[in-house]
């Protein structure tokens, strides 16, 4: 027969266990820390609320009042420079255009995919606008009862393109990603799938994959972005430079990264073709090389890249 | 390493260690019982542990609340990996969990097989024989391009198999009847450990996977990582890691509290048995990817059809050592 003291053994373990287990269960569901700081789940009142699908899209149905502002249009494309980011004076121009001013709080959605709303999102917050995601999009938008419109929405300009006078600090050249290729205190991601990363990336960077990070547009499991983010080194304090296949992946990570606590996040104002013809340090891992750090029981354990 | 990560990883090593050795719990005793004295009590205890872990992580995973990983389906290595790792138990006297409880139950010649483990894991995770583990790991086999489970073998829903095979087996054991049969004085009866381990399973799935490392309970790859630390001064230290230390302080404060601890050092010719064992029984967890309780407890929750074919393999290593070491000499012997 038991005594007391060793029964008092069993139930401390016992409520150890139910501690471990239940503290598990949330922490693998809860929500990044800074969500509430880049997505809201229904369009609140006061915000402007901004369209960031293709024309086609638009003109199927929007939210009521949305004007359309197409992620794409913040590029210029040309044959040698695919994607780049226009000057800030023609985003200016475009942002006038559908009657945003510098202090109004913007709502941007996309289908649902992740396809668009991340990189206005991103030209947006680089332009000093307050700017959060609708979660799940126009999908979950209509799921959620919203009846949409498809009369278009042409705004009056509120201010001149000549107000946007905003300094700009988050999207960055090809110089300054150059620079923290050899900066030991920031973390250059990628932001390309793994087998693109694993083919050749810029030298001292990290594989932070949009595909990993923001799967079809939704962000994660909690856990499951702790898992990317903390073997390559990036802390809440890190500063982290991102570049993808192009802007609108490489705003797909840079979004993910802040929402999930993240502050110093930058992206590359461009492809990443752009960084490979110019010359960067390019960095060929050897063939074969495991991408994770794996080691529950079945094979040996691996080393983050950096 | 976190503070979350490391805290849970030993509130769930201190439970499963107090439970195994409360409950005498050994997968070697279960598997070996079977065949030499036709007793199926601790085969029972495994199979209420399984299910009961099986039925935990189909609901959690089935409702979005857990990521799951499937152990992969290298049938060779599965199949050689089981077959030593079950000869290598019997030789050693314990499965990896027996001799870990038993190393905090003071047992000197576990802590040389726990020992032997170990190299043996190093020996073809990273020595001469991982040539061995490469070929026979070098064949992976994929269900439709997803992972091998019996759930897409059947091609049905993963719930419902997750769910039928607990309910067919439960009925299997309630019909046998619960019984009381114990394999010493005071400790749990073997539906009591089955379902304390099933349940310190789930809560390890829903700890570990928290931090990044999407698995249960295993031992084979947390006790390489001792090792690894140990030789070369590589430190992987993890979840698992801490899980391992945490379980032999918990079988440690389990037999202390209850006047079990003592040390005890058997005759050098049962040392050198039990350090041979645990070195076979090493090399086959590493090459079949998981051990007793990787496979043959947290695999199997998954469905995984590595960890099926894995667990079978150990069951016939282990019966053909022990026709080999007990039945035959006793029957030579009665002859």
């Amino acid at each position: 027969m038991n005594g007391p003291w060793q029964k008092l053994v069993g139930l401390v373990l016992a409520v150890a266990l139910v501690a471990a287990a239940a503290s598990g269960l949330w922490r693998l569901n809860r929500p990044f820390p800074d969500y509430d700081q880049w997505f809201v789940a229904q369009i609140s009142d006061g915000a402007m609320v901004i369209d960031a699908r293709g024309s086609l899209s638009y003109s199927r149905g929007h939210i009521p009042g949305a004007p359309r502002l197409w992620s794409r249009d913040f590029l210029s494309y040309s044959a040698a420079l695919p994607g780049i980011l226009k000057t800030s004076e023609e985003i200016s121009a475009i942002l006038s255009a559908i009657g945003l001013a510098p202090d109004q709080e913007v709502v941007v959605y996309d289908q649902g995919t992740g396809a668009d709303a991340p990189l206005v999102a991103l030209v947006l917050t680089s332009m000093g606008v307050s700017v959060r995601v609708l979660d799940g999009g126009f999908d979950a938008w209509l799921a959620a009862g919203g009846t949409p419109s498809k009369d278009p929405v042409a705004p009056a300009a509120a201010v001149s393109p000549g107000d946007w006078a905003i300094e700009q600090t988050t999207l960055v050249s090809t110089e300054i990603v150059q620079g923290a290729q050899s900066n030991e205190a920031i973390v250059l991601a990628d932001a390309r799938g793994e087998i693109d990363f694993a083919i050749g990336h810029l030298e001292m960077a990290v594989s932070v994959s949009a595909g990993q990070m923001a799967p079809s547009g939704a962000l994660p499991r909690w856990s499951e972005a702790a898992w990317v983010v903390d073997p390559v080194g990036v802390l809440a304090e890190t500063s982290v430079m991102v570049y993808g296949t192009d802007l609108a992946e490489a705003a797909r990570t840079w979004l993910s990264l802040r929402a999930y606590g993240i502050d110093n996040v930058t992206v590359f104002a461009g492809p990443f073709q752009v960084l490979a013809t110019a010359g960067l340090p390019m960095e060929v891992p050897v063939a074969g090389a495991p991408v994770r750090a794996s080691s529950v029981c079945f094979g040996a354990p691996v080393a983050g890249p950096r | 390493m976190g503070g979350f990560e490391l805290t849970s990883g030993i509130a769930v090593g201190l439970a499963f260690g107090y439970a195994l050795q409360r409950g005498r719990f050994c997968v070697n005793t279960g598997f070996r019982d079977i065949l030499m004295v036709k007793d199926s009590t601790m085969f029972r205890a495994w199979a209420l542990a399984v299910i009961v872990q099986m039925a935990g992580v189909t609901i959690l995973s089935g409702l979005d609340l857990m990521p799951i990983t499937v152990p992969p389906f290298w049938w060779a290595a599965n199949i050689a990996g089981g077959l030593m790792f079950g000869v290598g138990m019997v030789l050693a006297g314990g499965c990896s969990s027996g001799t870990c409880y038993r190393v905090g139950e003071g047992m000197a010649g576990s802590l040389v097989a726990l020992v032997g483990f170990g190299l043996g894991i190093l020996l073809a995770d990273r020595g001469a024989l991982q040539p061995l583990q490469d070929v026979l790991r070098s064949n992976i086999v994929f269900v439709d391009g997803d992972q091998a489970t019996l759930a897409n073998v059947i091609g049905i829903n993963p719930l419902w198999v997750g769910l039928a095979i607990p309910l067919a087996v439960g009925i299997w054991l309630w019909r046998g009847g619960v019984g009381n049969r114990q394999y010493a004085s005071g400790g749990w009866a073997w539906h009591i450990s089955g379902f304390a381990l099933g349940a310190i399973g789930i809560a390890a799935w829903l700890s570990s996977s928290s931090v990044g490392r999407e698995f249960g309970l295993s031992m084979t790859g947390p006790i390489r990582t001792w090792f690894v630390l140990a030789l070369s001064g590589e430190n992987y230290l993890d979840w698992g890691s801490v899980m391992i230390a945490g379980l032999i302080v918990g079988s440690f404060v389990a037999a202390w509290t209850h006047r079990e601890l003592r040390w005890r050092v058997p005759r050098g010719s049962r040392i050198l048995q039990a350090g041979g064992g645990g070195i076979v029984m090493g090399v086959g967890a590493q090459i079949a990817g998981g051990c007793n309780i990787g496979h043959s407890m947290t695999g199997m929750s998954v469905l995984s059809l590595g960890s099926v074919v894995t667990t079978t393999s150990i069951l016939l290593g282990a019966w053909m050592m022990a026709y080999i070491l007990f039945i035959r000499p006793m029957a030579a012997q009665s002859a």
